[in-house]
């Protein structure tokens, strides 16, 4: 790409997102659309003129490095705004670090909520957003009794508590709930689901994460289990999961999500288009692609309105702020800090995307306490 | 901000402190740094507003620290005097962001200034934080209220009464804290207390 003449010095933005250990292979996903985002400001000029320059650490899915990697961000570097975390873990290690500096952690991924800082800007999926109409489905659509299987961590404790609470208020049932560890093998997975099979449930809930996810859907095909009587149900399985298990294992699962490849918008056509002349044909999006692309947008409008990166200054201009995202229209809520995101629930398909089943009309609104279900 | 060289320049600053040669010292020094800053004494002359407070510790200006701490809106910087018996005791006291040694070296005022606005800075995001979670909690409180209202008059069941509330808040484009709020009070007033 040719040089442009930017008229000041550099705007500087940290990244954290873990290019290797145990959830690298999404995370890597959330880099490629937030240098995707960088790339299309900084080729319309940059921001007021100045080029967008990101410092890229990876934390290698370990907890301790993402809140050292942040600290240098916010010190040695001199950077305010950070991009970055998948896990829950690492977003609480960041936050700490940032409500300490005064810098702002823009976190694109969905998550079990209950959380406020007024240092981080949430743009993926809170609670209401996913599993509420993730519980409705699988009641109406496959049955009332409920496996609920996660990796051993803060997301997936914390979302299978809010499905036991959703499904309690729907009559649902839960027959067990089983936790592995992060680094879990095929073997493990294996075991579990024999256990599941005895138990026959009409649905198993999944909070498995990171590689693990694909060790589960295949030892669901290798015991011979029907994605369409006992399917697979998460929050977190995306298109990037589904390409590394294999599209005829996960052929049938179901996930909820503001965000799939498949999404009938022009400005996601366009984006899946040049995300794909970028990273590859066969590369797809996904959720946390998505909104670790049109955060960055958000970002660089806000940047340009107020020309400051002053985290006291800028948040307030992020807050409220609109925007034509790939999945459609959104918006910061300015209460929580959230966002206001449209619901989907998609089944995969044969050739590893998924088929959008259920959509919302219009966005929904945040509501990370659950205050209203 | 997290620049790696702090900048002071415009900011308000007051110094409560006798017109003597550290008070002079002290003006010189932030108005070096860039900071609208003037000298006040004795301490009932200083009215109005400001971010940087430095304040001569003693009898005479306890109760102004003590105001000033307790608000939370300014960095509050003790100038104290070592030799003072009574300094300890005062300091523990008011609990300033910082204390700046008597007599005034040169360039002591930034050092204090980074030091207190870090901590105060993140003492009032704390706090407005603490505020945000605990306006929650009370809403929380306030949506089982309405909850239990709206389950024993209109013979609702858990799941219904929640659906009603969200229902009524959608439609009238409120949060739901204000439709359970009102719902709690409408029947304070509607069943006053029967005795």
């Amino acid at each position: 790409m040719a040089r442009r003449a930017y008229t000041g010095d550099p705007w500087r933005v940290g990244v954290l997102f873990s290019r290797t250990g145990v959830t690298a292979v999404i995370e890597e996903t959330q880099l490629r659309g937030t240098l995707l985002a960088i790339e299309e400001i900084n080729a319309g000029g940059g921001v007021n003129g100045r080029e967008l320059v990101p410092i890229i650490y990876d934390p290698g899915s370990e907890e301790a490095s993402f809140a050292r990697l942040a600290d240098r961000l916010l010190t040695e570097d001199g950077v305010s705004t950070i991009f970055g975390c998948y896990t829950s873990s690492s977003r609480k290690a960041v936050l700490r670090v940032v409500e300490r500096r005064n810098g702002l952690l823009w976190y694109p991924t969905l998550y079990e909520g209950f959380e406020y800082s007024p240092n981080i800007i949430y743009t993926g999926a809170a609670p209401n957003q996913n599993s509420v109409e993730l519980a409705d489905f699988l009641l109406e659509n496959y049955g009332r009794r409920f496996y609920l299987v996660g990796s051993d961590y803060i997301y997936p404790r914390e979302s299978n508590r809010i499905m036991r609470e959703l499904l309690r208020r729907r009559r649902g049932v839960v027959l067990g709930e089983r936790y592995l560890d992060l680094q879990a093998g095929p073997f493990d997975f294996k075991l579990l689901m024999r256990e599941i099979k005895r138990a026959r449930p009409d649905v198993i809930f999944s909070t498995v994460v990171g590689q693990a996810t694909a060790y589960l859907y295949q030892a669901h095909a290798e015991a011979g289990l029907d994605a369409g009587t006992m399917p697979i149900a998460s929050l977190t399985t995306s298109e990037a999961e589904i390409r590394l298990m294999g599209a005829d294992v996960g052929c049938g699962h179901i996930t909820a999500a503001s965000y799939f490849e498949a999404v009938a918008t022009a400005s996601n056509a366009s984006f899946v288009a040049r995300y794909k002349k970028r990273f590859g044909e066969d590369e797809p999006t996904n959720l946390c692609v998505e909104a670790a692309y049109f955060q960055v947008h958000v970002f660089a409008r806000a940047l340009a309105e107020i020309d400051t990166m002053d985290t006291d200054l800028l948040r307030p201009i992020v807050l409220g702020s609109e925007f034509d995202a790939p999945q459609g229209h959104i918006a910061i809520d300015t209460d929580s800090s959230h966002t206001n995101l449209w619901t989907r629930i998609g089944r995969a398909n044969r050739v590893g995307g998924f088929e959008i089943v259920r959509e919302s009309g219009v966005p929904s609104s945040p509501d990370p306490y659950l205050m209203n279900y | 901000m997290t620049a790696p060289s702090p900048d002071f320049r415009g900011l308000r600053a007051a110094i409560v402190h006798p017109r003597d040669r550290d008070g002079e010292e002290l003006l010189r020094q932030l108005r070096r740094l860039g900071c609208a800053a003037e000298l006040h004494w004795p301490p009932a002359e200083f009215a109005g507003e400001t971010d940087l407070l430095f304040c001569l510790v003693n009898r005479q200006t306890r109760a102004l620290i003590e105001q000033w701490t307790a608000r939370g809106v300014a960095t509050v910087i003790a100038v104290a005097d070592p030799g003072d018996g009574v300094a300890p005791q005062f300091l523990h006291d008011v609990a300033p962001h910082a204390v700046l040694v008597k007599p005034v070296a040169p360039g002591a005022a930034a050092l204090q200034i980074v030091v207190a606005r870090q901590g105060s800075r993140y003492q009032q995001r704390m706090q407005a934080k603490i505020a945000k979670l605990e306006e929650t909690l009370r809403l929380f409180r306030k949506v089982e209220q309405a909850k239990t209202v709206l389950m024993a008059r209109r013979n609702l069941d858990e799941p219904k009464a929640y659906a009603y509330l969200r229902e009524q808040a959608m439609r009238r484009r409120v949060p739901v804290g204000v439709i359970a709020t009102a719902i709690v009070e409408s029947d304070a007033v509607l069943l006053p207390d029967q005795d």
